[in-house]
Order: structure tokens, then C-alpha cells, then sequence
């Protein structure tokens, strides 16, 4: 059953790296397309100036969301690799900056703001990178329930004692916090946070539910 | 001084078609294939100086392109331009010689700045050669 979920996983994470690296392939000619349109304009010499201030306009907008989509894209590609192996050796920095980049947009919804604050060097440990994406996930999921809307959540690496550490903290508190916190939902996602943490052989610890933090092996074990 | 003559190589007609545009624009001599094997045909008959080449392409991958190239045509410049490619690949094709790999979408000059240094660099290899 372990191995078909493995399975499972891989394929998901092939498929998604393969529709990536096709969706490059697309900018790629968006981006030649509208350099083209800018080289027109500057060879050629029988273009209204006016019309040439309207046409960079829109190929600036065209450049822009390009760099964005190619940005998303790459991001994604890098997700999707996650699962190329079981187990892998990994910078802890790169790893976290993976989840906190994928999480923007989730965050967003929420009107919360994301900050990463990796550490001076890397960390590098082997782990099981899709569980500890999946740990991280659940501590940001934990917290931004805690934290309906507004607000700010930062991500900071530190490695004290050769102890490989991320702590996700609640960094300021919107003026007005909204919604219900049931407890019953919060025991429940804590759950989810423990048992991924097992499979790591980490351990999670909550601090008045303003901060998690996630202290992981050098190496795995089990 | 003559015209820098580069070989385009990406099944992706779109934007081959564009970017030969572009730098013809810049008075280089451009030429494209679409496949691996029409690239090895095209360099028979004319040898560019540098090869923009695609990595993943229907038929003849551009690995095995660039295996050719280097094993056959050595003076000539490959840089490789892929949507497709992970260091592993990288990796590899810097090991088989390629000049500069770049991935999709890639800045225009900087690919052109590119083309201009692998172009220098093959003066440079058949001044050192000659001089031997």
C-alpha cells in the first residue's frame, strides 16, 4: 500500500514537471514574440510616436506577467521535483523557501503576508522532502486559522547545535481578528502536524499558538 | 569582418522562426532545423559557427545532436537553449562540450552575448590550433 502511494506521488510529480517544462516552451515564445514587436518598432521609422508609447506600454505588460508566469512556473517545476526521490539530501533554506513561495498565494486570500528568514548558510540535511513540505504546510494551515485574516506569518531557519530548526511565528496580530477559532479544528490539524512529524522523526512544538517550531534529524530514521 | 553564421535547432517553429528574425535583425547569418537530423544535414553543406540547440526534439534528441557535433564538427560553438532541462542535463552537456547552456525563456541579449563569446572563443581555439 506504502509503495503504491510512492508510486502515486512520483507520477503526479513527473507529470507536473513534464507540463512545466512545456509551459516554458510558451513563454519562451511569448517573450520573442513581443521582443520582435519591440524590434519592429525601434527599426523602423514610419511609426507615429504616439502609437510607439502605447505599443512599449503593452509590451512591457506583455514582459511583466511572462517573467510572473515564468517565475509560477519555475516555482511549481521545483514543487513538483520534491518527489522525485523518497528520500533526499536537501538545503533546509531551499526546501522552506519552496513551501513559503507555493504558500503566497493562500496567504494572500487571508490578506496575510509571508517572510522567510533563511539562515546565513545552508543546512543541509537528508529528509523525506515531500513530508517536510507537507509539515510545513500544516504549521502555516494551524496558524492562518489561528490568524482568519490579516496579519503577518514569518518562516525562520536556524540551525542551533547542529539542531536543524524552522519556526513559523505569528508576527503581528491583525487589529481585528475575525472568525471563530473552534478548538476541535485546531486539535485536529495539530494531529495532522504530529503524525507527518513521526514519519520525519522531527518534533513539533507550539508555543501559546503564536509559534511552531519543527526541530528535524540531521538524517532520517525509519 | 564576416557575419557570425549560427545554426538555430528547436522543433518549436513559433519561436525558432522568431528568434531567427531577431537576429538576423542584428546581422548575424541565421539558419534553423527543425530536428536533429536536419541540423546534421545542414552542417555538412554550410558550418555555422555556433549552434543554438534545443535538448528535447522529436526524433534525434539534442544530447545525441551535440554528441555529433562535438565528435565531428569540433570548432563548432553549441549552446544549448532548453525548456526541458534539470542540472542533471547540465551537467551532461557541458561535459560534451557545449559552450553555454541557457534555459527557456531566455533573455535576448544575454543569449546574443552568449553567441558573441562563443563566437570568440572559436577564433580564440583556431588561433591556439594554428599556432600548434
Amino acid at each position: 500500500m506504502k509503495q503504491l502511494q510512492d508510486s502515486k506521488l512520483v507520477f503526479f510529480g513527473k507529470m507536473t514537471a513534464s507540463t512545466t517544462h512545456e509551459m516554458k516552451n510558451v513563454f519562451a515564445i511569448i517573450k520573442e514574440s513581443s521582443g520582435l514587436m519591440e524590434d519592429i518598432m525601434s527599426f523602423t521609422d514610419d511609426i507615429p510616436e504616439t502609437a510607439k508609447i502605447k505599443l512599449a506600454k503593452i509590451i512591457d505588460k506583455i514582459k511583466g506577467q511572462v517573467e510572473r508566469g515564468n517565475n509560477l512556473t519555475q516555482r511549481i517545476n521545483r514543487f513538483a521535483h520534491s518527489s522525485d526521490a523518497l528520500i533526499a539530501d536537501t538545503d533546509l533554506n531551499e526546501i522552506v523557501s519552496r513551501l513559503v513561495n507555493m504558500s503566497e498565494r493562500l496567504a494572500k486570500m487571508k490578506n496575510i503576508s509571508l517572510e522567510l528568514v533563511p539562515a546565513a548558510d545552508p543546512i543541509m540535511i537528508t529528509t523525506k522532502p515531500v513530508e517536510l513540505l507537507m509539515a510545513q504546510f500544516y504549521c502555516l494551515e494551524y496558524l492562518f486559522y489561528f490568524l482568519p485574516d490579516g496579519g503577518k506569518v514569518s518562516a525562520t531557519i536556524k540551525n542551533p547545535e547542529s539542531k536543524p530548526t524552522i519556526r513559523f511565528q505569528i508576527e503581528s496580530l491583525p487589529s481585528n481578528p475575525g472568525g471563530k477559532i473552534d478548538d476541535a479544528t485546531l486539535s485536529g490539524k495539530w494531529s495532522e502536524l504530529e503524525e507527518i512529524c513521526k514519519c520525519l522523526n522531527a518534533n513539533a512544538t507550539v508555543d501559546d499558538k503564536l509559534c511552531i517550531t519543527i526541530t528535524l534529524p540531521v538524517k532520517p530514521t525509519g | 569582418m564576416d557575419k557570425i553564421k549560427i545554426l538555430l535547432v528547436d522543433d518549436e517553429e513559433d519561436f525558432v522562426e522568431t528568434l531567427s528574425e531577431r537576429i538576423q535583425m542584428r546581422n548575424f547569418d541565421a539558419e534553423i532545423a527543425f530536428n536533429g537530423q536536419e541540423a546534421l544535414q545542414l552542417i555538412k553543406n554550410k558550418t555555422p559557427d555556433v549552434m543554438v540547440l534545443d535538448l528535447k526534439m522529436p526524433g534525434m534528441e539534442g544530447m545525441e545532436v551535440l554528441r555529433r557535433v562535438k565528435k565531428d564538427f569540433q570548432n563548432v560553438q553549441v549552446v544549448v537553449l532548453t525548456g526541458h532541462g534539470s542540472e542533471k542535463d547540465e551537467e551532461e552537456a557541458r561535459n560534451l562540450g557545449a559552450f553555454e547552456y541557457h534555459q527557456k525563456p531566455v533573455d535576448f541579449n544575454i543569449l546574443v552575448k552568449t553567441i558573441k563569446n562563443a563566437y570568440k572563443n572559436k577564433i580564440d581555439n583556431t588561433m591556439i590550433s594554428s599556432a600548434l
